[in-house]
């Protein structure tokens, strides 16, 4: 087939279309492709039409005797058709030719049935399919498992959908109720987007949403951008609104409104005998015995030289769970992991080196020097194979994917003769479910980055600890480690660039100025009483009269 | 809603006739258009009692197919407008010119679905078992990772290389050649 110009790039994008992960950039571009380009519409039409005549092969109708029927063909009558278990397109089609049959014979409309869910977007999770048991934990760190239990958020309210992981609803017209196993009823009213994080916590990206407690016992908190509704025991509505704002409606009781704390979760400086002060309680680092050595800091006294010693690795005993989603290091809505590297990678074939790894089976989170011809096939988007620095994650609806950045110097990504060149850099990798964008900043600049549809949840942690350069002593890292940062947000492009400035001049990512660490996650800003109503701007926290 | 239209029995039978014979390239082409297999059966629902309702300015010497493919592509559209927060987010300017293309397709849905069904022949089993499961049973992506102790992005791409590859079979089969 001789395919047009932009044929290639036009079916690349159509099969994101067609997987329905293709994000609003995607479709931008794709639409410009095609808008001035009849012959490229066809192709995409053609492609588009393999996914849509596939489902009336003689393999996606089977046992059914049903087939696509040529010009000549006669007339097949519905009631012959045998109706199958799930809901496929003979389904489909002889319940619509029962309905036809019964507008002519009754002479009534007969609208349109919806199932169980009303308007809720069929990117559901594969709610019926979760084997969910909160306590079947994978034990011994044994973690060969693809489909590690996940924490379980919540009930719908149907007869039919029992339990359902931390997803994200797209609820495109009406109200859809969803009750989390602590008993509250949460309203989400479309068109809106909402996560469904933990069992106690939700992230709205667009709509509105009611909460309901009905247990004293439990509360239950609304996530937007940069701020948190926190109920006190009560009855209350958050709404997004333009220009980044979003109302709080409280029926009962009373709310506090928070603002995030960007400051990290955890940050290990490297510049004590294991451990500096951090966000949480000092966390555990474990050394592998005299292996590492510690150097003079690229910032503050000490960081981590790693000599490619498969035994050499730090281990972080601390923010694991019980099960995927539970745990200090287990995110949903954004995340961050940031470090100053002097790095000696080989760039060699097959060859690993590891920065940052917590390995919960298809739910880790690394980043990594790779070159592997993506053997697994994780790339997203695909890139060519050769070295890369690898920033893997598991969003929902998605699966476990990396992002892949070569380092081929094209299009202001670095080369691997710039990273290996023996000077600090200052790395960041990030992913915000809030704009889908998941990246990787080298020395304060974005150098590459893929963007996901929004509200897509990171579905990470469990029992496994992270470590630091190293993997099951496979992935020795070779160079110097400082500064490593994680962070359960993504941090913003001027916050990077203003780590990689002061980074560079020795000095730690956050000034003095910005006060001591803290394990807060959220500062309260005020306290909405029942029956009010009030405005807060998500960039700023500041409400507006 | 009451549709108080008499029942004309032989207008009746010839629609059914018509809708029958195609409906299922009118389901292939919904589908084209809307990929989520759930939105694009409630899309040929509303369809099919649209084109019933309308089936009086329907002209007898006239193809039926691209007539019905011409109130099917205003129900798809309809469903663009009305979910807004979905994935394909094409501009609605576009959307309609898409749509009109797509209408051009009418001749070629049948030599293409029997192009297909050659096509698929060649699969290996595993791929004629992705598409039992993915478009026959519409199983999701995690369920057959699940079921095939894969990850759901290698499910994801599994299906994009073998849409691929079955593309390039029909245009080969289409201009002539023998994949």
């Amino acid at each position: 087939m001789n395919k047009p110009a932009g044929a290639e790039r036009v079916i690349e994008l159509a099969e994101q279309v067609l997987a329905e992960t293709a994000s609003d950039k995607e479709i931008a571009e794709l639409e410009s492709l095609m808008v001035d380009e009849p012959e490229l519409r066809r192709v995409y039409l053609r492609y588009a039409l393999v996914h849509g005549q596939l489902a009336l092969t003689t393999v996606g109708l089977p046992e059914t005797g049903l087939h696509p029927l040529s010009s000549s063909d006669s007339l097949v009558p519905s009631k012959s058709l045998q109706t199958p278990a799930q809901r496929s397109w003979l389904y489909v089609v002889t319940s619509v030719a029962a309905a036809v049959l019964l507008v002519v014979s009754a002479g009534f409309y007969f609208a349109g049935s919806r199932d169980n869910l009303g308007g809720v977007s069929s990117n559901l999770p594969e709610l019926a399919n979760n084997d969910l048991a909160t306590g079947d934990v994978a034990s011994g760190g044994h973690y060969d498992n693809r489909n590690l239990p996940v924490h379980v958020v919540g009930v719908l309210d149907t007869d039919r959908l029992r339990s359902i992981s931390p997803t994200t609803f797209t609820v495109h017209q009406g109200a859809t109720r969803l009750t989390t196993t602590d008993g509250t009823d949460v309203q989400i009213e479309g068109p809106a987007m909402f996560g469904a994080s933990s069992r106690s916590e939700g992230v709205l990206f667009e709509g509105s949403v009611h909460a309901s407690l009905t247990r004293p016992d439990t509360n239950y908190s609304i996530q937007t951008s940069s701020l948190r509704v926190v109920d006190r025991g009560t009855n209350f509505r958050v709404a997004t609104m333009e220009h980044d704002r979003i109302r709080v409606d409280v029926i009962d009781g009373e709310v506090e409104v928070q603002s995030r704390i960007r400051r990290p979760l955890y940050y290990w400086s490297f510049d004590d005998s294991g451990s500096d002060g951090t966000a949480e309680s000092e966390p555990d680092l474990r050394y592998s015995d005299d292996h590492i050595r510690q150097s003079p800091g690229l910032v503050g006294s000490g960081a981590l030289v790693f000599e490619n010693r498969k035994d050499a690795f730090v281990r972080i005993e601390t923010g694991t769970g019980v099960e995927v989603g539970t745990g200090n290091m287990a995110c949903s809505s954004g995340i961050s992991i940031e470090a100053l590297v002097v790095c000696r990678w080989s760039g060699r074939h097959m060859d690993y080196d590891e920065i940052f790894r917590k390995e919960d089976g298809n739910h880790r989170m690394l980043l990594s020097f790779q070159n592997d011809d993506d053997v697994n096939n994780f790339d997203v988007p695909e890139v060519t194979p050769g070295p890369c620095l690898s920033f893997g994650l598991h969003l929902e609806q998605h699966g476990y994917s990396e992002l892949d950045m070569p380092l081929d110097g094209r299009d202001g990504r670095p080369t691997l003769g710039e990273l290996t060149d023996g000077r600090p850099h200052h790395i960041v990798a990030a992913y915000d479910s809030f704009t889908g964008q998941k990246a990787i900043y080298v020395d304060g600049r974005l150098r590459f980055s893929h963007d996901f549809p929004v509200g897509n949840l990171i579905l990470n942690g469990g029992p496994s600890p992270a470590v630091i350069g190293n993997h099951r002593n496979s992935e020795p890292f070779t160079g110097t480690i400082d500064e490593v940062a994680f962070y359960d947000f993504a941090l913003s492009p001027d916050e990077i660039s203003a780590h990689h400035l002061r980074a560079m001049r020795g000095e730690p990512y956050f000034g003095p100025q910005t006060g001591p660490l803290a394990s807060e996650r959220w500062l309260a800003i005020t306290l909405v009483g029942a029956g009010t109503s009030q405005v807060f701007d998500t960039l700023t926290g500041l409400a507006i009269p | 809603m009451k549709d108080d239209r008499p029942i004309d029995p032989e207008m009746y039978e010839q629609f059914l006739t018509l809708f029958t014979r195609d409906q299922l390239r009118i389901v292939a082409w919904i589908r084209a258009l809307v990929p989520s297999h759930t939105s694009a059966a409630d899309v040929f629902q509303e369809t099919s009692l649209e084109l019933w309702r309308s089936f009086s300015t329907f002209r007898p010497d006239a193809d039926f197919l691209p007539w019905a493919l011409g109130v099917a592509r205003h129900q798809v559209l309809k469903h663009w407008r009305t979910t807004k927060r979905d994935r394909l987010t094409f501009s609605e300017e576009f959307l309609h010119e898409l749509t009109v293309e797509a209408i051009g397709l009418a001749d070629e849905l049948v030599p293409r679905q029997v192009a297909l069904d050659e096509c698929v022949k060649q699969l290996s089993d595993r791929q004629r078992d992705l598409i039992h499961r993915f478009y026959g049973d519409n199983q999701t992506a995690a369920v057959i990772a699940s079921a095939w102790e894969r990850s759901v992005h290698a499910v994801y791409k599994s299906l994009k290389v073998m849409r691929r590859a079955l593309l390039e079979c029909v245009e080969a089969k289409l201009s002539g050649q023998t994949p």
